[in-house]
C-alpha cells in the first residue's frame, strides 16, 4: 500500500536579483510659470518654482490660461513659432494664438524667391528677406511643400553685358544696364560676333553652386567645364567646341574629372585639385579644379580596412557591446534576415550595460557621429537600397510595451521589440493544460533589446523592473512516515539529492540536476505520451511520481483532507482520476527552469549577471538562486526551523550540503 | 709732414659734419612724411572718430557674438545644460518624459539681437568716453550726444550702428553721427537654422541633420544625445568654422519606465 503524506518537506527556492535602493513614488506637481532653472511653464514640484513669476497653479500647465501652449506670432517680422506656452511668448513681445500654426493664415507658408534662392516662409517673413537682404522678393502662397519650392530655385537670367569699351562681363540684365552696357541675354562674352576683348582660356574657377566653370580672359565664368570643349591646338577647333563658347547652355556631362557638372546632392563638388587629397586624386586636363567626391572611407567593422561610403550615406556603428548591423527592409523596416532576430536573443553578447548604439553620417568627405538615445532607449538600424545607399536611423525602442503583451503572438509580432521566452508568466498564472505546455500563453514577454537603468541614482527603475523577473516557488516532497528506501522521516535531508528527487512531488525541475540530460523529446515519449517509465529514468532524476499526482479536490485533499493518491501512473494518467489528468508542469528540467529565468531576467535590462560593454563581468551576487528547507505539517504549515543557503550565485551552482 | 696731417686731419673732419648734416637731414625728412603713420601705427595719436570707435568696439562685438553663439544665443543662459564647458540655453524644453517640448525662445534672432545690445551698450559708453577724452586733451571742444545703439542681424554680417552725434571744434567744427561696426558673421543664417530646428524638436522631438547638410552645403549639423534626453544641436558653417549651438529636450524617454 501506498503510504499516506504522513510527512512532507517544502523546498522554497527564491530568486533574488539587485539589491538597490527603495523606489520612491513621485509626488504631485504644480504649474510653475518659470522654474528657478529658467526653463518656462513647466509641470513640477511646488519649491522648483520661481515665486517671482508668480504663484504655482495646483494643475498642470496645459489647463491654465498662461501656460497653455499655441503659436506665438512676431508681428514685426512675420515669424510664427508653434507650442509656445502663451506667458513665454508674451513675455518676448509676441501675440500668442491658441491655435495651431497649420490654421493660422497669416503662418502658413509659401515659397519665397529671393535673388537666385528660395526660402520656404510666411509672407510676413518673406518682406522681411526683402529687407535684410535689400532685394526684391516674390512670394508664392501657392506653393505649400518645401521641396517644391526648392525646385522653383532658378538662377536669375544673365547675358554677356558689352560695355563700350569692349570689354565684357557676365551679368544681369538690370546690372549691365546700370553701366550702360549692351545686354546680350544668354550670349557668352567670348562669343564671337560680340567682338569683345575676352577670349576663351583653359582656366576654371569654382563658383557658389559648387560646379567648375571655364573662365574666359575677363575673368568671367563662361559653362560648366568640359575637358572636350577646349583644345590648346587651334587646328583641332570643332564647331562644337565654337558653339559651346558663344552661348550659355547647361551642362551635360557627368560630373568627373573631365566634367564640371558636379551636383552637391549627388555626392560631388567642385574643389582645387590637390594630389594628396584622396578626394581629388587626378588632375584635371585643364584648370586646377575638379569635381571632389564627398564619399568617405570608414573603418567600420574593425579589419583594419575602411569601406566607402557616398555622400550622404548613413550607416550603423560597430560599438561595443550592440549588435553591429541591424540590417531593415527599407520599406517595411523588417528584418532583412531572420538571424538576426536570433543573434539578438543572445542577452550575454548584445545590448550590455553600458552600451549604446550610435549612428554614421557620410557628409562632404568627413564622418560624423551620432549617438541613439541612451539607455538603448533607440537602436540603430539601415536599409540598403538597390542601388547600395545605405541610410540608417535611430529608432525608438518600444521595449516598455513587452510586459504588457501576454502571448508569443502578440510578443513577437513585428510592430514590437519585444521576446517571447517560455517560462513563467508575470503574473504567476500557470497556463499549461493536461495536453499541452502552451507556450503560447505559458511565458513572459521581454525586451529584445535589453534596456539599460541608471543604477547608480537614487530612485531608479532598475529594482522593480529587475524584481519583476524574480520567482518564488515551493517544491513538495513526500517521505513515508516509516522511512522510505530505509530512511526514516527525519532523515530525509539526508538521502542524496538522486533519492531526494525521485520523492518529488511539486516542481521537481526546481532541484538542481532534474532531468538533467534528458531532452524534450524523452521527456515528452517516456513521461507524458508513452507507456509507463521503466526505471531507466530513475537514473535521470526523475521523480518516481513523476510530477503525477490527484488534485487534492479530487481526493479529499492531501493537506489534511481525507482524500488518498491512489492507482497506478501510465503516461499522462493517473489512475486516482481518470477523468482529470495532470497538467504538463511549466519546465522540464532544471536545466529549462534556470535557463528561462536566467534570460528572463537578463532581457529586462540592466539586470541579473551579464558583463558590461566593455566585457568586464558583473559581480555573481546580483543575481542568486537561495534554497529554503522547510519540513511542513500536514496541514502545511511550518514545522519548525528552517534553513536556507544560496545555491546559484551568477552562472555558478554552488550547491553543497544544500539540504543538510 | 706735421702740417699736411693736420690738413688731412680737417679734410675728415668736414667730412664727418658734412654725413652728419646729410643724415639730420634725411632723418627730419622722414619725420616729416612718416610721423603721422608712425604715431598711428605706435598710437601716438587718435585715428579718426570712426576708427576709432571701430578699434574700440569690434573685438568687443566679436567677443560677445562668439559667446553667445556657444550658448545658445544668451550671455548668461539661465535655463542652460552645461556641455564641454559652455552653459548652453534649451531653445525648447520639457522636464517630463514622453512630451514635446514647449518652445523656450520664441523668437532666436530678435533675442539675441537684444542681447547684443544690451551686452556692449556700457562699453560704447566706455569707448564714446574715451574718444571725447582724447579729442578734449588735444585741445578740441568736444560735444557728444548719446544715443541708441541698434544691432541688426543680417545676412553674412553683424551691423552695429551707435546713433551718437559726436561734434568736434578747434579751427573749424566737423560732425560725426555715422559710428558702425559691421562684423562679417553667419549667425543670421545659423539662427534661421536653429529656428527650424526647434521646430521639428517641438513637432516631432527631434530634427534629422542630414536634411539640414543636404541643403545647405556648407553647413554642418551635429545632434549629440546626452544622458538625462537632452540633445545639443551643434551647427558649424564649413567657411569659417563660427558655430552656433544650443539644446533642446523633447520627447525624452526615462531609464526605466
Amino acid at each position: 500500500m501506498i503510504n499516506k503524506k504522513v510527512g512532507l518537506k517544502l523546498f522554497l527556492v527564491v530568486f533574488l536579483l539587485f539589491v538597490i535602493f527603495p523606489f520612491v513614488a513621485a509626488e504631485g506637481t504644480v504649474c510653475c510659470q518659470k522654474l528657478i532653472d529658467g526653463n518656462w511653464c513647466q509641470n513640477s514640484l511646488a519649491e522648483q518654482c520661481d515665486l517671482n513669476f508668480g504663484t504655482p497653479a495646483p494643475t498642470s500647465c496645459e489647463q491654465t490660461s498662461y501656460c497653455s501652449t499655441g503659436t506665438c506670432i512676431d508681428t514685426d517680422q512675420g515669424s510664427c513659432m508653434p507650442n509656445t506656452p502663451k506667458l513665454r511668448c508674451e513675455s518676448e513681445g509676441g501675440t500668442w494664438d491658441p491655435q495651431a500654426k497649420e490654421d493660422i493664415a497669416i503662418c502658413q507658408n509659401g515659397c519665397c524667391m529671393v535673388g537666385d534662392g528660395v526660402a520656404f516662409v510666411t509672407q510676413a517673413e518673406c518682406k522681411q528677406l526683402a529687407t535684410d537682404y535689400s532685394i526684391n522678393t516674390t512670394f508664392r502662397g501657392d506653393i505649400s511643400t518645401e521641396s517644391m519650392c526648392f525646385e522653383l530655385s532658378t538662377p536669375t537670367v544673365k547675358g554677356a553685358c558689352v560695355l563700350d569699351s569692349r570689354d565684357c562681363l557676365m551679368t544681369t540684365k538690370e546690372d549691365c544696364l546700370s553701366k550702360e552696357g549692351d545686354f546680350n541675354e544668354g550670349f557668352l562674352c567670348t562669343a564671337t560676333h560680340l567682338e569683345t576683348n575676352c577670349a576663351k582660356t583653359e582656366n576654371t574657377r569654382c563658383d557658389e553652386n559648387g560646379k567648375v566653370y571655364f573662365l574666359d580672359s575677363c575673368n568671367n565664368l563662361a559653362n560648366v567645364y568640359d575637358s572636350s570643349m577646349f583644345t590648346k591646338n587651334e587646328n583641332e577647333w570643332t564647331i562644337e567646341m565654337e558653339n559651346y563658347w558663344i552661348s550659355l547652355t547647361d551642362a551635360i556631362c557627368s560630373a568627373g574629372v573631365n566634367c564640371g557638372n558636379c551636383n552637391y546632392i549627388e555626392g560631388s563638388t567642385c574643389k582645387e585639385y590637390n594630389r594628396n587629397n584622396p578626394a581629388t586624386p587626378t588632375r584635371p586636363e585643364f584648370g586646377d579644379n575638379v569635381c571632389a567626391d564627398l564619399g568617405c572611407n570608414f573603418d567600420t567593422d574593425g579589419d583594419g580596412v575602411d569601406e566607402t561610403y557616398e555622400h550622404g550615406e548613413s550607416w550603423c556603428a560597430s560599438s561595443e557591446g550592440v549588435y553591429p548591423s541591424i540590417k531593415v527592409d527599407p520599406l517595411l523596416g523588417l528584418f532583412q534576415r531572420e538571424k538576426t532576430r536570433e543573434d539578438l536573443l543572445d542577452v550575454t553578447k548584445y545590448n550590455l550595460p553600458g552600451s549604446r548604439y550610435y549612428k554614421l553620417n557620410c557628409m562632404d568627405g568627413e564622418v560624423i557621429t551620432e549617438p541613439c538615445k541612451d539607455y538603448r532607449n533607440e537602436y540603430c538600424v539601415e536599409s540598403s537600397f538597390d542601388s547600395g545607399f545605405k541610410v540608417a536611423q535611430c529608432r525608438a525602442n518600444n521595449w516598455r510595451d513587452c510586459y504588457t503583451l501576454n502571448n508569443r503572438t502578440t510578443c513577437e509580432d513585428t510592430d514590437v521589440d519585444c521576446k517571447w521566452i517560455p517560462g513563467y508568466r508575470y503574473d504567476g498564472e500557470i497556463m499549461t493544460t493536461d495536453s499541452d505546455r502552451n507556450e503560447e500563453d505559458q511565458g513572459s514577454c521581454v525586451p529584445l533589446y535589453a534596456p539599460g537603468f541608471d543604477f547608480w541614482n537614487e530612485n531608479n527603475d532598475g529594482l522593480s523592473l529587475c524584481l519583476s523577473g524574480a520567482v518564488t516557488e515551493a517544491v513538495v516532497y513526500e517521505t513515508h512516515w516509516a522511512g522510505w528506501g530505509g530512511e526514516e522521516r527525519d532523515e530525509f535531508e539526508d538521502v542524496s539529492p538522486k533519492d531526494a528527487a525521485e520523492r518529488c512531488l511539486e516542481n521537481c525541475y526546481l532541484i538542481p540536476g532534474y532531468a538533467k540530460d534528458i531532452s524534450t523529446l524523452d521527456m515528452e515519449n517516456k513521461l507524458w505520451h508513452g507507456e509507463a517509465v521503466g526505471g531507466s529514468l530513475a537514473d535521470h532524476f526523475i521523480s518516481l511520481r513523476k510530477g503525477h499526482y490527484c488534485d487534492v479536490s479530487d481526493v479529499g485533499g492531501f493537506l489534511g483532507g481525507d482524500g488518498q493518491a491512489k492507482g497506478t501512473v501510465k503516461g499522462n494518467t493517473v489512475g486516482c482520476a481518470d477523468t482529470r489528468n495532470r497538467n504538463y508542469p511549466i519546465f522540464f528540467t532544471h536545466e529549462e527552469w534556470i535557463s528561462s529565468l536566467w534570460d528572463r531576467t537578463r532581457s529586462l535590462g540592466d539586470c541579473g549577471y551579464k558583463s558590461n560593454f566593455l566585457g568586464k563581468a558583473a559581480n555573481p551576487e546580483v543575481e542568486i538562486v537561495t534554497a529554503m528547507f522547510q519540513k511542513l505539517k500536514q496541514d502545511g504549515s511550518s514545522k519548525g526551523e528552517s534553513e536556507s543557503e544560496k545555491i546559484y550565485e551568477g552562472n555558478d551552482l554552488v550547491i553543497g550540503e544544500y539540504r543538510a | 709732414m706735421g702740417d699736411n696731417l693736420n690738413f688731412r686731419g680737417k679734410q675728415g673732419q668736414v667730412t664727418i659734419f658734412i654725413i652728419l648734416a646729410i643724415v639730420i637731414v634725411v632723418l627730419g625728412l622722414l619725420i616729416y612724411f612718416f610721423l603721422p603713420q608712425l604715431k598711428s601705427t605706435v598710437g601716438l595719436e587718435t585715428k579718426d572718430p570712426y576708427s576709432f570707435m571701430r578699434s574700440c568696439m569690434e573685438d568687443k562685438i566679436e567677443n560677445v557674438v562668439e559667446n553667445l553663439s556657444l550658448q545658445g544665443g544668451s550671455v548668461n543662459p539661465s535655463n542652460s545644460y552645461l556641455y564641454q564647458g559652455y552653459d548652453i540655453e534649451y531653445s525648447c524644453y520639457t522636464n517630463e518624459y514622453y512630451k514635446l517640448c514647449s518652445v523656450q525662445q520664441p523668437f532666436l534672432r530678435k533675442h539675441v539681437t537684444s542681447e547684443i545690445k544690451n551686452s556692449i551698450e556700457e562699453d560704447v559708453s566706455s569707448c564714446f568716453e574715451a574718444l571725447k577724452q582724447d579729442y578734449q586733451n588735444k585741445g578740441y571742444q568736444v560735444n557728444l550726444k548719446s544715443g541708441e545703439v541698434v544691432v541688426e542681424l543680417l545676412p553674412k554680417r553683424i551691423v552695429t550702428d551707435f546713433e551718437y552725434e559726436l561734434t568736434l571744434t578747434k579751427d573749424s567744427s566737423e560732425k560725426y553721427d555715422k559710428f558702425n561696426v559691421i562684423l562679417n558673421n553667419n549667425l543670421y543664417e545659423l539662427i534661421a537654422v536653429a529656428s527650424s530646428i526647434t521646430e521639428w524638436e517641438t513637432a516631432l522631438g527631434e530634427a534629422e541633420p542630414l536634411k539640414y547638410m543636404m541643403l545647405y552645403p556648407d553647413l554642418k549639423v551635429e545632434k549629440i544625445k546626452r544622458s538625462d534626453e537632452t540633445k545639443i544641436y551643434i551647427l558649424t558653417d564649413k567657411n569659417t568654422e563660427k558655430k552656433f549651438q544650443f539644446a533642446s529636450r523633447s520627447l525624452a524617454f526615462p531609464p526605466g519606465y
